[in-house]
């Protein structure tokens, strides 16, 4: 647009040289024009100074004045004024006609791009019109990123050092620093309603995520107003997930997004407790990400519950990985639905209804076990082949899913602090039960029965590193092309040593009251003394119970904090 | 499988001899950086899975000697290797060092892990891979055997992977992730 304009100012340039070539005025014609030029020149000059000084704010001129001048043409239409000054002034000077009267006709020139000008600018004097040029501005920045991008590491520094996004989240920051509501409505809008091309989706949903991060920062350590910024954050969410739908593989940021709302609710519970931050901030961001992380799991379920809209009828993710990816990342963190997670994951890897109810004792991985493993009765659609071929041997399987409840184990909320009331939410809450729930869902997968044999799974889970075929390795693959700024590192299982013990020892633990639980005493007791106590510490931390045996009964803490398994289960109907 | 400097079937048939009741002390050299080679992750995780087990299985009876290397030679083409190696490296330490303190509950009857020093000029360990048993007094090569024990016992040129820094808790922002705030 801004080229074909001065190339057509250019032409016209050229035009109007004939014209004056061909058809010099006398001295008095050329004065007499240009004083009537120049006056409307300077009429128009302080016209668009006046509204210049009277419309535009810090927040709604962020990405410099570059952008808001290229589409106004205000250079261009100075520049033209300056040569127009220049030709009428040597022409007079030098009695040169045909200088003079060129001169006089790019003033002419120059007014009429000057009008232009002045609309366009009238254009901005509103906040509809200056957010639509902000908008086309990020998105432009956003595609020249792409463009330009290099190795995927360095994608989030880059993009964060593009002048244009740059400013943006400066100005992002200055308004929710100020807690301007207005402004970070304004800001978010722009960035939401951002046009960008499908190419420059995974640009896009990184800075999602950095302004996202930034305004629940703010909420919770500099009191930014937690309503105004939860709406902005549900925007921001939506717009998120809209651009998921255009990826190829739209796991990796759709599980970024879903790990970073548990670790936040997290967060904010412990900033609450300790008085860091408000409980009413807490409270409106427990609220959001237990809802957005619900919207998530619609989206991602082929069958969902309930659908708010069409798009959530059908599952965004494709392949078998893209699956298993996302749901290690959404059972992270203690995170809200994680059970019922596991719903889909079962009918994507299998093209099958899983019917069973977890709170009554079904388990969801020992039937998917089956479904894909249990020789002339596993089910054989594609999607099941597809699965796999993912997995490849069961014993992958199995050492997959027991990876996956390793690094949900080791994060999971600390048991022994205090849940306000002011924050519990429906799946975010103290509540015993809920937590056997989750941590059934990993023990009722039980490929170990004996304590020798969990010895077995413990030292295949520490000592196997993962194969470059394996879905573990594949799935580091996948995350390796996207650099998201989000806190809370990903951390390999095998860092968490204490986590494994229990994944494994929740795998034996009793599941009702009446079952012997020898064979996870004996294989707690042929473990290390220092290896017991570091499960013993993790279990006093994450299971009910646990932390008053922790340090004169490492054995007895853990038998103790694993019979939160029997709280859930079809025995528990039986006996009601 | 086969592969030019680790010949797979014969360390297969000698670690299946350590559950035989003659095979009493075993030395086993994995000096080579083949082995961090992505084709054989899969058989030195079968590797390290036998030898911790049958020392599980064994006890006291069974000794098991292990030299691996201290860290990956820094010569000038070492500019040229792959992260992915440095890291698959680490990696393996680290799960030796944490399989030996999680199951082993004494300390006698863990496999005991040496790490070879290199000196900065070295661009490959002095001595060659090897898996050698002690079968009713004698050694399948007592040369090698010997070589590598003369390693061990050298003073200054093995240095022990103890595990005393291995974090068992993992990472603190697991118990606290309002850090990574």
């Amino acid at each position: 647009m801004q080229t074909w304009r001065q190339i057509s100012l250019c032409l016209c340039a050229v035009a109007l040289s004939f014209l004056a070539l061909n058809h010099p005025r006398s001295h008095s014609d050329i004065v007499d024009a240009t004083q009537f030029s120049i006056a409307f020149f300077a009429t128009l000059l302080t016209g668009e100074a006046v509204i210049f000084a009277l419309a535009f704010s810090a927040a709604s001129s962020w990405p410099s004045l570059r952008a808001i001048d290229s589409h106004i043409a205000f250079r261009e239409w100075v520049l033209i004024g300056w040569f127009a000054a220049l030709f009428t002034g040597c022409g007079l000077l030098g009695d040169n006609a045909v200088s003079a009267t060129y001169g006089a006709l790019l003033f002419l020139l120059a007014n009429i791009f000057g009008i232009f000008s002045f609309v366009r600018l009238f254009g901005l004097a509103s906040i509809g019109g200056r957010n639509r040029l902000l908008r086309r501005t990020l998105a432009g920045a956003l595609a020249r990123e792409r463009a330009g991008s290099g190795s995927p590491l360095d994608k989030a520094h880059d993009i964060e050092n593009d002048p244009t996004v740059h400013s943006y989240l400066s100005a992002i920051s200055q308004a929710a620093t100020d807690n301007d509501p207005t402004a970070i409505r304004h800001l978010v809008g722009q960035l939401v309603e951002a046009e960008v091309p499908a190419e420059a989706a995974d640009e896009a949903i990184a800075v999602h995520l950095d302004v996202l991060h930034r305004l629940l920062r703010a909420t919770l350590a500099s009191e930014a107003d937690p309503v105004q910024v939860t709406a902005c954050a549900h925007a921001l969410i939506d717009s998120v997930i809209r651009h998921c739908r255009r990826l190829p593989n739209p796991a990796p940021p759709l599980g970024t997004l879903s790990r970073y709302l548990a670790w936040l609710a997290n967060t904010a519970l412990l900033m609450s407790v300790r008085g860091v931050a408000s409980n009413r901030a807490a409270r409106e961001l427990i609220a959001l990400t237990t809802d957005a992380r619900l919207k998530i799991l619609r989206c991602v379920d082929p069958d969902p519950k309930s659908a708010a809209n069409r798009d959530e009828l059908g599952t965004i993710l494709t392949s078998p990985l893209q699956v298993l990816l996302w749901s290690g990342d959404f059972s992270e963190f203690h995170g809200a639905h994680q059970a019922s997670a596991l719903y889909g994951v079962y009918e994507i890897l299998t093209g099958a209804k899983f019917m069973g109810n977890y709170w009554d004792g079904a388990s969801i991985l020992t039937q998917l076990r089956q479904a894909l493993y249990s020789g002339e009765d596993a089910i054989s659609t594609p999607e099941a082949d597809a699965a796999r071929h993912v997995f490849g041997p069961v014993a992958e399987f199995d050492h997959f899913w027991t990876l996956v409840s390793v690094t949900a184990l080791a994060t999971l909320r600390d048991a022994r602090l205090p849940h306000p009331p002011e924050l519990v939410r429906p799946e975010f809450t103290a509540d015993h039960r809920l937590l056997g729930a989750y941590l059934r869902t990993f023990a009722t997968h039980r490929y170990v029965t004996t304590a020798v044999g969990a010895r077995d799974a413990l030292l295949r889970l520490v000592s196997h590193a993962d194969l470059p075929s394996s879905p573990a390795a594949e799935i580091r693959n996948a995350r390796a092309d996207h650099a998201y700024r989000v806190p809370a590192p990903l951390v390999e299982p095998h860092q968490r040593p204490a986590a494994m013990i229990l994944a494994i020892a929740c795998r034996v633990a009793p599941l009702t009251s009446g079952d012997d639980d020898t064979e996870l005493r004996a294989f707690l007791t042929a473990l290390s003394d220092s290896a017991l106590e570091a499960a013993a510490r993790l279990a006093a931390r994450i299971l009910p119970g646990a932390a008053e045996q922790e340090e004169t009964a490492p054995v007895e803490a853990i038998v103790i904090g694993l019979k939160v398994l029997q709280l859930v289960g079809g025995h528990i109907r039986e006996g009601t | 499988m086969t592969d030019p400097v680790i010949d797979v079937t014969v360390w297969r048939e000698r670690l299946a001899d350590l559950d035989a009741a003659e095979v009493t002390t075993a030395v086993v050299v994995q000096c080579d950086q083949a082995w961090l080679r992505p084709e054989l992750t899969a058989f030195r995780n079968e590797v390290d899975q036998t030898l911790m087990a049958a020392q599980l299985r064994h006890g006291d009876r069974l000794t098991i000697t292990r030299i691996i290397l201290h860290s990956l030679p820094l010569t000038p083409d070492a500019a040229h290797r792959p992260a992915a190696v440095d890291q698959a490296f680490d990696e393996w330490q680290h799960r030796l060092s944490a399989s030996s303190v999680l199951l082993c509950p004494n300390s006698p009857s863990a496999p005991r892990i040496h790490r070879l020093i290199l000196r900065g000029d070295e661009a490959r360990a002095p001595l060659p891979d090897m898996v050698e048993l002690l079968k009713n007094g004698d050694w399948t090569d007592a040369r090698r055997a010997g070589l590598a024990l003369r390693s061990v016992n050298t003073n200054g040129a093995t240095t022990p992977l103890t595990g005393y820094d291995t974090n068992l808790d993992g990472p603190f922002g697991d118990a606290d992730p309002s850090i990574y705030m």
